[in-house]
């Protein structure tokens, strides 16, 4: 056997935990009863490894079959490391009836017309996502499995999922993407997270938005804390006001789970007290970042229990707004770079 | 009779056949006046009936103008009006129902659901889908009003060409022209979704092979019993405001076997999930 299957296979089972691996296995399909059962017998990681390894010889398996099995535990457990989003731009006429068949193979032509030494496979999964897997290699390598890029993107949508590109990388993945779904251009969405089904939703408006229409749905979080009968009279209404608020800002029921969000300020200081900060010509650059394990929860529970004041401010209702979590603010004034103008309360 | 004489018996005659007609015109003109008179009558009735319509027509305005100022001073301070008339009940109910169906019509108009968000400066619009009269998914756009109506969030899903609607409408003018292709777009999704979701349930021996998340490509298996072969059938909906496919295409190794014409005409124009029935009733799939 090969050192890079080898070092695949040893890879694949680092990543893969233990009780996962027989799932995994399992829909893979490539063990015979016999050796999934040897497989489900073993318990340490290590003697796991030797025996997949065995198994991999005795089966024939070429590293496309094991490229195969990490796909499918990718696809089941897409959480790992970051995901960014771009979105595709301008659609052609045809744009919205590209088809999986078609888009496949020019995905592939196109890619392999720009990088020679690349391995892709696309697979689709049940809920219409396609997934693909990109090994990239140059002139003078192989294709690196170690190190694939993960694409997922929904046919007849603008946007794409990303992880582990490189900016090397990103100029031709953008341009096999945008012939291959008949758009214009490929830029990048401003959106980031751990976890792709959140940026996903947030994009694909896929969580619950709450509108101010003449029916509201009933909103069912509503926490009573207060026990006198008549502070808690006085401050219903303006409780539930605030609720309704948090909840057309940011949404209702389960947000989408997003880590961080960034302001990049280039803005100028305003201070009146201090000149020498204030005169200045050059802008003041700061960036200011706001993280949690569920950002958007957190902020929908300060605007709901009165710790920041309703309505909420565009700066953080333009997260779900706009499905972004990285801006970069300027004063007024049309530039560039100005993704959100400075607002003055 | 003197001229009768010298011009002659003939037109002496004709004369008297003259006189002899007048006479009987003369001998019928009472019963022409009775006639006129009851039609006098008739007309009199009519105007009195009309006059008293528009006098309703008049109270019941009155009424309404005077409901409709009171529902602008306060809303909650509706005391009883004092009225003798032994119909004024029914007309404060018939003013009544005037103004619901009034301001009915002005919150939903042709089928939306309109609502005035942030005290007016915004516009919330609901359109609702069904299909086979069973009520789908609810999509909500909410629009800033001023300076110009502008689309500020909404949650169409993204393979629906919002965008490209609000370019093709006259929003500023008519925002209708916005709100009727965009309500077709979505009744024909959730409706071919639906048809979808109907087939898996309805068909499990029928394999759904391929779809997309537009439902406007859908391609199923399914295995002919007698000849013991499988068929693939491609349905392309090509007009995306539309349940049904616009091209239905047939696939099989086999090629002696025919194009099955009937097929397509049933696929073409009946819902999926009901053309499937009717030709799994013929016996011809399993």
């Amino acid at each position: 056997m090969d050192e890079s299957k080898k070092r695949l296979v040893q890879r694949l089972m680092r990543k893969i935990p233990t009780k996962m691996l027989k799932t995994t296995l399992e829909k893979w399909g490539r063990l015979t009863g016999e050796q999934q059962r040897a497989m489900d017998s073993i318990q340490s990681k290590w003697a796991l490894t030797e025996n997949l390894l065995a198994i991999c010889e005795e089966n024939e398996l070429a590293v496309k079959h094991l490229t195969e099995l990490e796909m499918i535990y990718m696809i089941d457990n897409p959480d790992q490391g970051m995901w960014y989003a771009f979105q595709l731009t301008d659609p052609g006429d045809d744009a919205q009836s590209v088809d999986l068949t078609q888009f496949k193979e020019q995905f592939k032509s196109h890619l392999r017309e720009l990088v020679r030494e690349v391995s892709i496979k696309i697979k689709k999964h049940t809920d219409e996502a396609v997934w693909i897997r990109i090994a990239w290699g140059d002139a003078s390598s192989h294709p690196d499995h170690l190190k694939p890029t993960y694409v997922v993107h929904y046919l007849q949508t603008p946007y794409v999922f990303v992880t582990r590109l490189t900016s090397k990388q990103k100029p031709m993945l953008s341009q096999a993407m945008v012939l291959s779904t008949r758009y214009q251009y490929f830029k990048d969405a401003n959106l980031s997270g751990r976890n792709l089904t959140a940026i996903r939703d947030l994009l694909m408006r896929k969580y619950q938005q709450v509108f101010p229409t003449k029916y509201p749905s009933p909103l069912t979080e509503r926490k009573q804390t207060v026990t006198n009968p008549h502070v808690e009279r006085e401050q219903a209404k303006p409780a539930a006001n605030r609720l309704q608020m948090a909840c057309e800002a940011f949404g209702g029921g389960t947000l989408p789970q997003l880590q961080s969000a960034v302001y990049k300020l280039e803005t100028k200081f305003r201070d009146h007290t201090n000149t020498l900060m204030t005169e200045r010509e050059e802008p003041f650059r700061c960036v200011v970042k706001f993280s949690s394990t569920n950002l958007l929860e957190s902020l929908k529970n300060c605007a709901s229990s009165g710790i920041a004041s309703t309505p909420v401010t565009p700066l953080l209702s333009s997260i779900p707004l706009k499905g972004k979590n990285y801006f970069v603010i300027t004063d007024n004034g049309p530039g560039p770079s100005s993704q959100m103008r400075q607002t003055q309360n | 009779m003197e001229g009768a004489s010298t011009k002659g018996i003939l037109s002496h005659l004709s004369l008297l056949e003259v006189q002899v007609r007048s006479l009987t015109t003369q001998r019928q003109q009472p019963s022409r006046v009775k006639e006129l008179q009851e039609k006098t009558a008739a007309l009199r009735r009519q105007k009195e009936q009309l006059e008293a319509e528009i006098q309703t027509h008049r109270d019941l305005q009155t009424l309404r103008a005077s409901l409709d100022k009171r529902h602008d001073d306060d809303e909650e301070d509706e005391e009883e009006m004092e009225e003798d008339s032994e119909n004024s009940d029914v007309l404060r109910l018939m003013a009544r129902h005037t103004q619901l169906k009034d301001l009915l019509n002005a919150h939903t108009i042709g089928g939306y659901d309109f609502t005035k968000t942030r005290r007016g400066k915004g516009l919330c619009v609901s359109i609702a889908t069904a299909f086979e009269g069973v009520y789908l998914e609810t999509f909500t756009l909410e629009f800033d009003v001023k300076p110009a109506l502008r689309l500020v969030r909404h949650d169409v899903p993204p393979f629906i060409p919002l965008t490209l609607l609000i370019e093709q409408s006259r929003i500023q003018t008519d925002i209708r022209t916005l709100l009727d292709p965009l309500s077709r777009q979505l009744n024909g999704f959730t409706a071919r979704k639906r048809q979808l979701q109907l087939l898996k349930r309805l068909h499990e021996t029928v394999k759904v092979m391929e779809s997309n998340l537009l439902c406007s490509l859908i391609i199923l298996m399914f295995e002919l019993p007698v000849e013991k072969k499988v068929v693939l059938c491609s349905l392309h909906y090509c007009d995306t405001s539309r349940s049904l496919p616009t091209r239905v295409s047939f696939q099989c190794d086999d090629t002696a076997l025919p194009d099955f014409p009937e097929w397509k005409k049933t696929l073409l124009e009946t819902p999926l999930h009901k053309a499937l029935s009717t030709i799994r009733n013929t016996g011809n799939i399993l």
